[in-house]
């Protein structure tokens, strides 16, 4: 048992299960506590190991906590060996980073499915943030629980106390809200220097 | 790769949501990102902090910086003094402390928390200022702009940024201003070729047209 633990952040499989529980409530107090335990240990492995610079290593980690959290809220985490995974998860993080800032990318490297992505560039994104903030505290909280901690409409409708056709239309709602605050702020291109 | 504008105006929910989803994911990963890096280097600073030995081994290296940084600086000193006299962005960007006139242009709508923004900004406490202006109505252009050189004086130029986006509109009254600043915002954030793309764009009866022009020939 304890072997097992060690390899898993010393969390045993129920305190797991809790931590993930938690995260799909939107609570990333545990994560953040685990995590930020063990994140010296991972800096470390990707110095000695790629010998890489503090500050890459550290970038890289911070990146693959991020990458985790939305594993874990995915449900694509096992409990097994989550300290294995992680320094994989962060040993790629820093390969790519490197890989980035040479910009060649050679056949074998080329990731389809990273093609297919959207992209939201800076402005985009800043704009988007000023939308957001405008957005009632009822839809910010019913779009990041759907979006961000990946519940579905039918368990937002339990916590919400609502129907699950009624949590739907409030969710078309946010959305077009969300949307046309979004475009308003960017104004028409054609107005812009 | 789909352009987030391109899905949003397509006319399409599904598509529109697409690209929303992955927005608010990267809203909310930032968000948490910046979180997580400020408790790990408070954590990593403590955890630092107690490992004397390391410290100690620093010793002569310590002096030998500080010995090396003279050597620099006389260097930096004499070659600065040989030079024709020229004007950096970091220079320029302190050069034009903007006060604030008390009153909007075109309107009047004294509350309280702006007039404590403005109060703030005019006494140049930057980060008082820029709190007080996050506080205040951000629908307002006004707001957006003071926050942004509240941001933008302080040195805090990314968040400088994502204000001055917002206010790139040529019928904007601040729309010289937001050139000039904005332009500046970018090179002092790293961004070079997008913030001389945008001094560029400066034309010669508008604001700080030579300034920009030094700027660009260098």
């Amino acid at each position: 048992m304890s072997a097992d633990t060690s390899k898993n952040f010393h969390l045993s499989e129920n305190q797991f299960t809790e931590m993930v529980f938690r995260l799909q409530s939107g609570d990333n107090a545990l994560f953040k506590q685990v995590f930020i335990a063990h994140s010296a240990d991972c800096i470390n492995y990707l110095q000695v190991t790629y010998k890489a610079e503090y500050d890459e290593a550290y970038d890289a980690m911070l990146d693959t906590m991020i990458n985790y959290r939305q594993r874990l809220v995915d449900g694509k985490v096992s409990y097994g060996n989550l300290r294995f995974l992680f320094l994989q998860m962060a040993s790629q993080h820093y390969i790519r980073q490197q890989t980035a800032k040479s910009k060649v990318v050679s056949a074998d490297q080329f990731d389809e499915a990273e093609e297919e992505e959207v992209t939201i560039s800076d402005d985009q994104l800043a704009m988007l943030g000023h939308a957001w903030k405008d957005l009632g505290e009822v839809c910010k909280d019913l779009l990041k629980m759907n979006f961000y901690d990946g519940l579905k409409l039918n368990e937002i409708a339990k916590k919400m106390d609502k129907t699950d056709v009624a949590v739907r239309k409030q969710k078309e709602r946010c959305l077009e809200q969300l949307k046309n605050t979004y475009l308003t702020y960017k104004g028409n291109d054609d107005d812009r220097f | 790769m789909t352009d987030f504008d391109k899905l949003i105006q397509s006319g399409s929910e599904d598509q529109s949501e697409l690209a929303l989803n992955k927005g608010i994911r990267t809203l909310m990963d930032q968000q948490l990102r910046h979180e997580l890096d400020k408790e790990l280097k408070s954590h990593l600073h403590q955890a630092g902090s107690s490992s004397q030995a390391v410290v100690r081994k620093m010793f002569p290296i310590k002096w030998l910086s500080i010995a090396a940084s003279f050597v620099v600086l006389a260097i930096a000193t004499f070659w600065w003094l040989n030079q024709a006299p020229s004007v950096s962005p970091q220079q320029y960007a302190m050069a034009d402390v903007i006060k604030h006139p008390g009153l909007t242009k075109g309107q009047e709508n004294p509350d309280a928390k702006r007039a404590e923004a403005i109060t703030a900004f005019n006494a140049q406490n930057w980060q008082a200022a820029a709190t007080a202006w996050s506080a205040a109505d951000l629908k307002a252009e006004e707001s957006r702009y003071y926050l942004a050189l509240s941001y933008f004086y302080a040195g805090n130029y990314a968040k400088a940024n994502t204000q001055f986006v917002t206010l790139t509109s040529a019928n904007s009254v601040y729309s010289q201003e937001v050139k000039w600043f904005y332009g500046l915002s970018l090179i002092l954030n790293g961004e070079k070729d997008r913030g001389n793309a945008l001094l560029a764009t400066i034309k010669k009866d508008e604001w700080h047209y030579q300034e920009a022009q030094s700027l660009l020939s260098k």
